[in-house]
């Protein structure tokens, strides 16, 4: 199963910048990755004989995961973007497959390990827990809190931009905003 | 507690890999011999680890809802042939190749070439806030999505005119292509060459380069511009030069 066949109008240097560059070119290129290799989707099918729900649930993670692993600076273009989402899918898929049959999978099928550091400090919860309680942190925050919070520290807008997308007459009441969310946020955290 | 705003942007940095080396090592020395510091840079890893999978959680969501319709899944029954029937087959399939790949050289050229591989890329344009060029870039950006390459083409050539103007690589490559919509090849060269060797552009720069010469119909100047892309370790139009090149080739000698 190869990739080549899937060509980006973009390249590796563009994806990787445009990621690094948060923001609208973030937004822009996680998209244009997730929608130039969907066709793994129905490749992992037929492979891994994984459901096409199953199938495109780990898909969404690769993306994820690749974009985590830009960020972080584990991934710096040393191989082909595409070769480095094709691997982390992989994985994904026989998480799934592990997930679905609750049996170990032959270890030829595997790929070396992609480090993914991102979960350390919620570790203990399991992911349905890490979710609901992520969910209720975010939920007390109230709508604007939570878009600003998201587009400086997710997203990594400019505050220019935080304040425009939110609302907000300038940068500086944004970044004011921003730390008074924070508090918020820790105050949820605590209950 | 209060929100430090320095430490907490120190901590963004640290996790966001955005220090230099003196300063992650000065971050990671604090965090070690001050408890306080310890402390607070905890918390807000803490923070900052919710949002980032709350973000997830609603990028998942969103990216879900860009699959295509679903294609029909049938299940790939597995065959199996004697060694002999497949070495058949692959010649039989290698021949028909060899056949087809002939013919098609024969009856395409340079112009179908560029039919072929010619599409226009998306022009989203990026913010140029602060900049008085903002307004027109957006506008170019507007005209190119609806397809008025007349117009993004006039939008263009008017920013890229201006000496202060921030996207120029990236106008010039639009712009180029936005000839090549028109039908102008020559002017799509003269823009293209203008993007910058140390620009993130320059290997779309080369391609549409090629594709200009190929509506050119100009088949040395073409197979130059392949080769070119050849050289480029790991040019994200290897495969679809290649291609090219041996076809352009193959015209060269009949």
């Amino acid at each position: 199963m190869k990739l080549t066949s899937t060509t980006s109008e973009f390249t590796d240097q563009q994806i990787i910048a445009g990621i690094k560059a948060g923001g609208a070119q973030q937004e822009r290129f996680v998209n244009h990755i997730f929608d130039t290799y969907q066709g793994l989707v129905i490749q992992a099918t037929r492979k891994h004989k994984l459901t096409e729900e199953g199938a495109r649930d780990a898909y969404t993670d690769a993306v994820i995961a690749l974009r985590r692993q830009v960020l972080n600076g584990n991934f710096r273009g040393e191989s082909a973007v595409s070769t480095y989402l094709y691997r982390i899918y992989q994985n994904k898929c026989i998480d799934a497959i592990r997930k679905m049959s609750r049996q170990r999978v032959p270890t030829e099928y595997e790929f070396p390990d992609i480090a993914d550091p991102a979960k350390d400090a919620l570790s203990h919860m399991s992911v349905q827990e890490e979710f609901a309680a992520v969910q209720r942190y975010m939920d007390g925050l109230g709508e604007i809190c939570k878009q600003v919070l998201m587009d400086c520290l997710f997203w990594k807008y400019d505050m220019e931009e935080v304040a425009k997308r939110s609302g907000l007459p300038s940068s500086k009441i944004a970044s004011d905003r921003k730390y008074k969310c924070l508090q918020k946020l820790r105050k949820n955290m605590k209950k | 507690m209060e929100t430090n705003p320095h430490i907490f942007d120190l901590v963004e940095a640290y996790l966001g890999d955005t220090l230099d080396e003196e300063s992650r090592q000065a971050f990671e020395t604090r965090y070690q011999k001050e408890s306080d510091f310890a402390a607070l840079v905890d918390t807000y890893s803490r923070e900052i680890q919710v949002i980032q999978t709350a973000g997830e959680n609603d990028l998942k969501n969103a990216l879900n809802q860009r699959f295509k319709p679903a294609q029909a899944t049938t299940p790939v029954r597995k065959l199996s042939f004697r060694p002999y029937i497949m070495a058949a087959a692959a010649a039989v399939v290698l021949l028909l190749s060899v056949f087809f790949f002939t013919q098609t050289a024969d009856q395409q050229g340079t112009a179908d070439l560029f039919a072929e591989n010619f599409q226009a890329p998306n022009f989203v344009a990026r913010s140029a806030q602060d900049s008085p060029e903002e307004l027109p870039w957006q506008e170019a950006a507007a005209y190119y999505q609806a397809g008025d390459y007349e117009k993004a083409a006039k939008a263009l050539e008017a920013l890229v005119a201006t000496t202060v103007f921030g996207h120029f690589s990236e106008a010039q490559l639009y712009l180029g292509v936005c000839y090549l919509k028109l039908e102008q090849p020559y002017k799509a060269l003269g823009a293209l060459e203008k993007v910058k060797p140390g620009s993130v552009f320059v290997q779309n720069a080369q391609w549409f380069r090629l594709l200009s010469y190929l509506q050119l119909e100009d088949t040395p100047n073409a197979i130059k511009a392949a080769e070119a892309i050849l050289q480029v370790n790991r040019h994200y139009k290897t495969a679809e030069a290649t291609k090219i090149l041996q076809l352009l080739k193959k015209f060269e000698s009949t």
